[in-house]
């Protein structure tokens, strides 16, 4: 009795499926006067460069949107990258944001929830914080704009063996415990959707947990020794030390889940790369690595297929089978995109509506918060098709010794 | 069942699972249980026609999926990676039919919007503010316009103040 339903094929919707043709005309509805709160909806589903152009558009979607972002502390630029300095400031209730610009502006921002945490990443609008808690050592999410803190499982619910770490007593030493965690999707948005992704441990694997849940979950059967890690379209990606890159595919939050892991690119050696990042541009995933200081090189992942040639000994071989697979491929130019790289989180974006040099990656020294690495401050640019470096000076701050990022921040 | 008259006045059957998928009909019913017949002054046929499309299929995938639900309790098949499957497929089924549902002209959509505000059907608002969010996604502001039929109401000035919030650059 059931099985007939299960199968039943869904139908295209009907008005669909009669409509005689589906070509756009001009609209006649009036979209510049829609309620408030139903532009309010709309706004809340776009990143900051499509809200850059949508606030130009009219004046009544400016105002809306100005009226939408009064709430934010207005000393923070909207949408500009910047640096967060002094992020695990012990004692601090403020912190520094600094703006690239034309001139460096910098500004304090009251922040008592980061005071003596550190900092372990920064997507979507948020950081990921862990400190000294009533509880051990607690991780938190913040929004530097609205303040609002959700709680996450304590780092001593990790179950990963930390091998020469075992008492996580050090608050400032982040990176025995969590190297690098990102948010899937905006808490602010979906708060059930968002699965938070950990590399922890000496042996950098992959954990992860969601908002409310007890503890961390480890992803079994995931390789080791991984560099970065980053989300798009319902999968996790996460590069190893060599090169290898996986996918992650965490389904289903309401009943058992299902985690699967695909290897998608095989390990293999480059000489001297100190870092990689991971980076989403335009849709193409893109490995960067940090061949020493201040040199890059930038690949991207190209998905290779291929008719699989019959063998003559297994004739009953389904014929036009395909073979699918992905490698690295080196290139010279990502177009009119910036590319920001660091520690916390990567990202690009597009040089219209935020100036900028194309084909550039834009970094910061990364490896102060490395153990065993002299802290330097330095802040620069890297031209990917001419392959030079320009330092920034005068980005020095007060506190050398702590780790600042990059972070970049929509009104949500 | 439930009768919906729509402001052009007309009727429209509907099993009461299929009309509570809006919040407002869900509150009305709930306050005098003897509602039968509920006039709709802001959605005309055409669009009610197609909110009620998307409760129904709506209704009916959540249904199923409660039926199936409750087949494996009771026939106690131990595996419980039956229903996850099944789940799973469902729901990316349902993710497909949406993205088919929501392949509207700009005034279907906008009326769309007004009624699934209207309504209160908060699945079928998200679909439709999101499918708005995506038009507007990667275009111009002339294109928004053009694509919006919005006049563009600003000054010259005005306009030349506003390319100027933008003022990032490096060098």
């Amino acid at each position: 009795m059931l099985k007939p339903m299960l199968k039943k094929k869904i139908q295209c919707p009907t008005h669909v499926a009669t409509r005689s043709s589906s070509s756009l005309t001009l609209s006649t509805s009036d979209w510049a006067n829609l309620p408030e709160d139903i532009v309010d909806a709309i706004m809340k589903k776009m990143c900051y460069v499509d809200l850059s152009t949508f606030r130009a558009v009219c004046k009544s979607w400016r105002l809306m949107y100005i009226n939408r972002s009064c709430c934010i502390p207005r000393n923070i630029p909207l949408g500009v990258p910047m640096l967060l300095f002094n992020a695990c400031k012990p004692y601090s209730n403020s912190h520094k944001f600094v703006k690239m610009g034309g001139e460096i502006t910098s500004n304090d921002v009251f922040m008592p929830e980061a005071a003596n945490k550190w900092v372990c990443g920064s997507s979507l609008d948020w950081i990921v914080l862990a400190g000294v808690g009533t509880d051990g050592i607690e991780v938190n999410l913040l929004n530097p704009f609205t303040r609002r803190v959700i709680r996450l499982p304590s780092v001593d619910t990790f179950t990963m063996n930390f091998n020469c770490f075992p008492e996580p007593d050090v608050p400032l030493c982040c990176f025995s415990y969590i190297h690098k965690a990102i948010l899937s999707t905006n808490p602010a948005i979906s708060e059930q959707d968002c699965i938070i992704m950990a590399i922890v441990g000496t042996k950098r694997k992959l954990s992860y947990c969601r908002i409310g849940d007890k503890r961390w979950t480890n992803v079994e059967g995931s390789l080791q020794k991984l560099s970065d890690v980053i989300y798009y379209e319902g999968k996790f990606y996460a590069t190893t030390d060599d090169d290898g890159l996986i996918s992650c595919n965490i389904m289903d939050p309401n009943s058992t889940e299902t985690v699967s892991i695909l290897t998608l690119v095989h390990s293999r050696t480059f000489t001297s790369v100190d870092k990689r990042y991971l980076v989403m541009a335009s849709g193409c995933l893109l490995l960067v690595s940090r061949a020493d200081k201040y040199r890059f090189e930038v690949h991207s992942l190209r998905k290779l297929k291929r008719s699989r040639v019959q063998s003559p000994s297994r004739s009953l071989q389904i014929p036009n089978e395909v073979e699918i697979w992905y490698e690295w491929i080196e290139i010279d130019s990502i177009g009119d995109q910036l590319l920001f790289v660091g520690n916390n989180g990567s990202f690009a974006l597009p040089v219209q509506g935020h100036g900028g040099r194309a084909n550039c990656i834009y970094f910061r020294e990364d490896f102060g918060n490395l153990p065993g690495h002299l802290h330097e401050d330095y802040t620069g640019r890297y031209d990917i098709g001419k392959k030079s470096t320009t330092l920034y000076n005068g980005y020095a701050h007060d506190d050398e010794l702590l780790p600042s990022f990059w972070v970049n921040l929509t009104p949500w | 069942m439930i009768t919906l008259t729509s402001s052009d006045g007309v009727q429209f059957d509907v099993r009461e699972a299929v009309a509570k998928e809006s919040q407002i009909i869900r509150d009305m019913i709930q306050d005098d249980c003897v509602i039968t017949n509920i006039p709709l002054a802001n959605v005309n046929h055409k669009i009610l026609s197609i909110v009620l499309e998307y409760c129904q299929m709506h209704v009916d995938k959540t249904e199923m999926e409660v039926n199936a639900s409750k087949h494996q309790t009771t026939t106690g098949e131990g595996s419980s990676s039956v229903p996850v499957a099944l789940k799973v497929s469902s729901n990316k089924n349902l993710n497909d039919w949406d993205k088919e549902f929501i392949n509207v002209d700009l005034d279907t959509l906008y009326d769309l919007i007004l009624a699934a505000n209207y309504l209160n059907i908060s699945g079928l608002l998200n679909l439709t503010t999101q499918a708005a969010a995506d038009i507007i996604k990667g275009k111009t502001t002339e294109e928004i316009r053009a694509t919006f039929n919005i006049k563009n109401d600003f000054t010259p000035e005005e306009e030349a103040a506003i390319r100027k919030e933008n003022p990032w650059a490096f060098e």
